[in-house]
């Protein structure tokens, strides 16, 4: 799913550590900080806009633990299982936390060495799939 | 509908300015105050209205105020309990990570089919 090494550029499937996101939620703040990942394709990255989507990366143990085998498998609508790998522990993305993001957020994270992976073409493929099984509660092709 | 407030703790008149939030018909109330060991809250709860009409008994909700410990402050997750995420599986829609990228790449072929040309550019 990832690649030994990032990618040269940001890219879309890369998860970055520490990236902190705020919003006002029905009057309530709501802060998080952990890991994203970035959920936009490379030329939303490249255009002239300032933001692009990411998702919560959020440990595998913070689910019930009743349902680790099943994101594990890939049968929860809104998880994508993302396997360990050191330092990452065994993770899934929760697709019900998608945030909009200033790209200067991403891009610092990258300079100062908080981008932890990148995703591999399959891994791009399959997040696409569950992407669209998220939304459309159908399974795509 | 009816609506009866008992004040059981005195409130000074700074802690109620300080408190804000918005009724809901059905939801539970409560102040975003958090400089203090104790908010508001205000519960629907059902009575029986005891005049009968030719429908039959009407129903309505009191709201009652209490003040209780932050402690036990109606958030979500619970004040103080582990936050556990809410996962919906759905094993007929199961797709492991190798059918997730055959699936991917069919879509992605098919959106570029239809976009004729690099959706991605």
């Amino acid at each position: 799913m990832f690649l030994p090494a990032l990618r040269p550029e940001i890219s879309q499937g890369d998860i970055f550590e520490g990236v902190r996101v705020l919003e006002i939620l029905g009057g309530r703040e709501e802060s998080y900080t952990g890991p994203v990942v970035l959920l936009s394709h490379d030329c939303e990255f490249d255009k002239p806009f300032e933001y692009v989507l990411v998702a919560r990366v959020l440990p595998l143990n913070t689910a019930p633990r009743s349902s680790w085998n099943d994101i594990q498998q890939g049968n929860a609508l809104n998880a994508i299982y993302v396997p360990a790998v050191a330092p990452r522990p065994e993770s899934f993305i929760n697709l019900r936390y998608i945030h909009r993001l200033p790209k200067d957020e991403l891009r610092e994270a990258n300079v100062v060495g908080r981008r932890a992976t990148s995703m591999t073409d399959d891994g791009r493929a399959a997040m696409l799939a569950y992407l669209y099984r998220f939304f459309a509660r159908a399974l795509p092709g | 509908m009816s609506a009866t407030t008992a004040v059981v703790a005195p409130t000074d008149e700074k802690e109620v300015a300080e408190q804000t939030g918005a009724f809901s018909d059905f939801g539970l109330w409560f102040s975003t105050t958090t400089a203090h060991p104790a908010v508001m809250v205000a519960m629907p709860t059902p009575s029986v209205w005891n005049d009968p009409t030719a429908l039959g008994a009407r129903y309505y909700l009191k709201w009652e105020t209490a003040v209780v410990p932050q402690s036990i402050r109606p958030t979500s997750p619970p004040a103080g309990a582990p936050y556990v995420e809410e996962i919906e599986v759905a094993p007929q829609l199961g797709m492991n990570f190798g059918e997730a990228v055959r699936r991917g790449r069919l879509l992605a072929q098919r959106l570029g089919d239809a976009a004729d040309g690099d959706v991605g550019d």
